[in-house]
């Protein structure tokens, strides 16, 4: 049986119950044979005096009593009374008809009672001293008072019984009790397993209904909100799924055509070397396919270590705009770039100068020609910018969250030759990865404005991630 | 002739490589474990090792290890799928002396080996091919002793292909040695096409084919004569 919440409830308030009817019994019992044994030392002492009154020594200066009928006469509360007598130096003297047949062991201790047992009975006893006149001296004695305990063992037996009997009521009470509220309460939380059990892939995006704001509900609430989360991710991640296979199919198509055609007939040599060199092409593509997504799916998982240093960024983008000037020059886009120097931060410069490479490739790529492309790089108290403005057509509102997600393309925009369309999706990730963020306005020319912001604080570092 | 050990396991590309260093002009033993790579350096001992890292049985890097105990100047190549720079870094560290990563461009290896031996040779200060000439020292380019003006990036290129000459220089060996580009993705064949282009037209004469000749699929190569 698994140990539920239910069933832990269930067993924590009958231990409660247990424990606290145990410390109640007790201390009824403590206080009944309290007051039993109170009421039996109550008894023997006055069973004291009355001995003390009867005893005299006989003509023989023998020890005897003066009441025919001897112990009859005396007893207390229907049992007879119980005693012995002993000389001062211990000898016994002389007994009760009711202990006769009781081991004797010598007094103890004088006026205070205390129970002794002999063959499992106990007995309760008091010893006092008492002087008798006799032969012109005082003598001595220890009566012994006793009385046999077996009222009481009787009557405690019957406080036993009649716990014990009443004993599974309150228990029996707090179980079904307990099972109740808890079955009450944990309905809604069964109920919420069972939907939960029943949410696969086909149905993620159905919420659960809630009933009750109680916790319950908000766990439904917390597990709806979770699942339509899980919706969007799984969506994006069908899409890039199908996206990818169609990517990768793509050049492995081209290659595999390429092949079969070329060796369909005999061929000058020529063409062999043509198609061998296109096949390469395509294999080179997706080469660089697979290395993008790779970096792509580390950069999600979290696995890509970054190496960072702090670095004079201003001269990295100085260099990689220096690299690009003349193919803006052959494509006939003016240049023109205004760098703050020595703007340090820490960075994996292998992954942030991708950015830069990215955002000025795709600026010279889609600018127009004749056009002209502007540069801007300075800081802004903690933020670091970095903003391109090209003559490329302007992006439309709508799209411009969108050319960030992977293999996106604008195709009536955007020439073929651009890739597979993850150059922005990897470098918003490295963007990320630097606690900064891309983003794209439109600018007056009218062109669009690639702004990549990186933020110095150390503190907010790992919020983005 | 240079002497190569191949330590690879997949037999296709064991094949190939041999096939394509021999007619390069090496002389190529291949081993497909560590074991057996280890007991055929015991018989003769190679000039250089390609050494793949996914081996059956004893891990590549254990071999290396083993390698770098008993033989501490043989020089040898890495070439292995794991891309991370913390795997690379690792390869070196433990006594690599290059690591290229799979899948590579064949004349990437050959550049890396050719390297590799330059290193162990003296300094070249000076490039020649047919009537073109450069200075390495003085970053000078002549063609027909007539001087002509190269950009930093346009020399190093240039540098590049003469070292090379009548070889194929892969896009991926000009990204790695003049842009210093360690990942394959990073996209710059815009930038080397137009940089090639520009060479072109500074060194070639309109009336003769161009001294850089384009290998579809695969980069350039600098005419030897």
């Amino acid at each position: 049986m698994k140990l539920t919440i239910k069933l832990k409830f269930i067993l924590f308030n009958l231990l409660i119950t247990i424990a606290s009817l145990s410390i109640f019994y007790a201390a009824i019992y403590h206080r009944y044979s309290q007051k039993l044994i109170f009421e039996i030392d109550r008894g023997l002492e006055q069973n004291s005096g009355i001995l003390k009154r009867v005893l005299k020594f006989d003509v023989n200066n023998k020890l005897d009593l003066y009441s025919q009928r001897d112990d009859g006469l005396l007893s207390y509360n229907g049992a007879p009374l119980d005693y012995r007598i002993w000389s001062e130096s211990g000898l016994p003297l002389r007994r009760s008809v009711g202990m006769m047949f009781v081991e004797s062991t010598s007094p103890k201790q004088l006026n205070n009672p205390y129970t002794e047992t002999f063959a499992g009975i106990p007995y309760r006893m008091l010893n006092v001293e008492h002087i008798k006149y006799f032969n012109n001296s005082n003598v001595r004695l220890v009566l012994q008072l006793i009385h046999p305990m077996r009222a009481y063992q009787q009557n405690m037996t019957d406080l036993n019984r009649t716990m014990l009997f009443l004993f599974p009521i309150p228990l029996l009470l707090v179980a079904l009790g307990s099972y109740w509220i808890s079955q009450n309460n944990l309905k809604g939380l069964y109920k919420l397993i069972k939907d939960i059990n029943q949410t696969n892939a086909e149905n993620l995006s159905q919420s659960l209904p809630v009933t009750k704001m109680d916790e319950v509900g908000e766990l439904t609430q917390a597990y709806n909100k979770l699942l339509s989360r899980l919706t969007s991710a799984f969506e994006a991640l069908k899409r890039f799924t199908s996206d990818a296979s169609h990517e990768l199919r793509t050049p492995l198509m081209a290659i595999k055509s390429q092949g079969e055609i070329v060796l369909a007939k005999e061929r000058q040599k020529t063409e062999y070397v043509d198609a061998i060199g296109a096949m390469l092409e395509d294999t080179q593509r997706l080469e660089n396919l697979c290395t993008s997504l790779l970096q792509l799916a580390r950069g999600d998982a979290g696995l890509s270590n970054l190496n960072k240093k702090e670095e004079n960024l201003s001269s990295v983008v100085n260099y990689w705009i220096n690299q690009f000037l003349p193919w803006a020059e052959e494509k006939n886009i003016y240049v023109s770039y205004d760098i703050k120097a020595n703007i340090f931060f820490p960075m994996d410069q292998a992954l942030l100068e991708r950015v830069f490479i990215n955002l000025i490739e795709n600026a010279i790529n889609y600018s127009t020609s004749p056009g002209k492309i502007e540069i801007k790089f300075f800081q802004e108290k903690d933020n670091i910018i970095f903003q391109i403005d090209d003559t490329a057509p302007v992006i439309a509102k709508e799209h411009r969250e969108r050319v960030f997600q992977r293999f996106v393309r604008l195709d009536n925009t955007r020439n073929t030759a651009s890739g597979a369309g993850l150059g922005l999706s990897i470098s918003q990730l490295a963007a990320k990865k630097h606690n900064g963020i891309i983003s794209i306005e439109k600018n007056p020319w009218p062109g669009n404005r690639f702004k990549l912001i990186l933020k110095r604080s150390s503190e907010s570092l790992h919020h983005d991630q | 002739m240079k002497k190569l050990l191949i330590i690879e396991d997949d037999d296709k590309l064991c094949q190939n490589l041999t096939i394509g260093l021999k007619e390069s002009g090496y002389v190529v033993t291949s081993a497909n474990s560590g074991e057996e790579g280890l007991s055929l350096i015991m018989e003769s001992i190679p000039d250089a090792i390609l050494l793949d890292l996914n081996l059956p049985k004893r891990d590549g890097l254990e071999i290396l290890q083993t390698l770098r105990k008993h033989y501490s100047t043989l020089p040898i190549i890495i070439i292995s799928a794991r891309d991370t720079v913390d795997e690379r870094v690792l390869g070196l560290n433990l006594g690599a002396d290059d690591y290229l990563v799979k899948p590579f461009a064949f004349s990437e290896l050959l550049a890396r080996l050719q390297a590799l031996f330059r290193r162990e040779q003296q300094n070249v200060y000076q490039h020649k091919a047919a009537d073109l000439e450069m200075d390495v020292v003085q970053r000078k380019f002549y063609r027909s002793g007539q001087h002509i003006e190269l950009t930093a990036r346009e020399f190093d290129i240039m540098e590049l292909l003469l070292r090379n000459k009548g070889q194929v220089v892969s896009r991926q060996t000009i990204a790695h040695d003049v842009w210093k580009q360690v990942q394959r993705a990073t996209p710059l064949d815009n930038v080397i096409d137009v940089h090639i282009m520009r060479l072109r037209k500074k060194i070639d004469s309109a009336d003769e084919d161009s001294y850089i000749q384009t290998v579809r699929g695969i980069g350039f190569c600098l005419k030897s004569e």
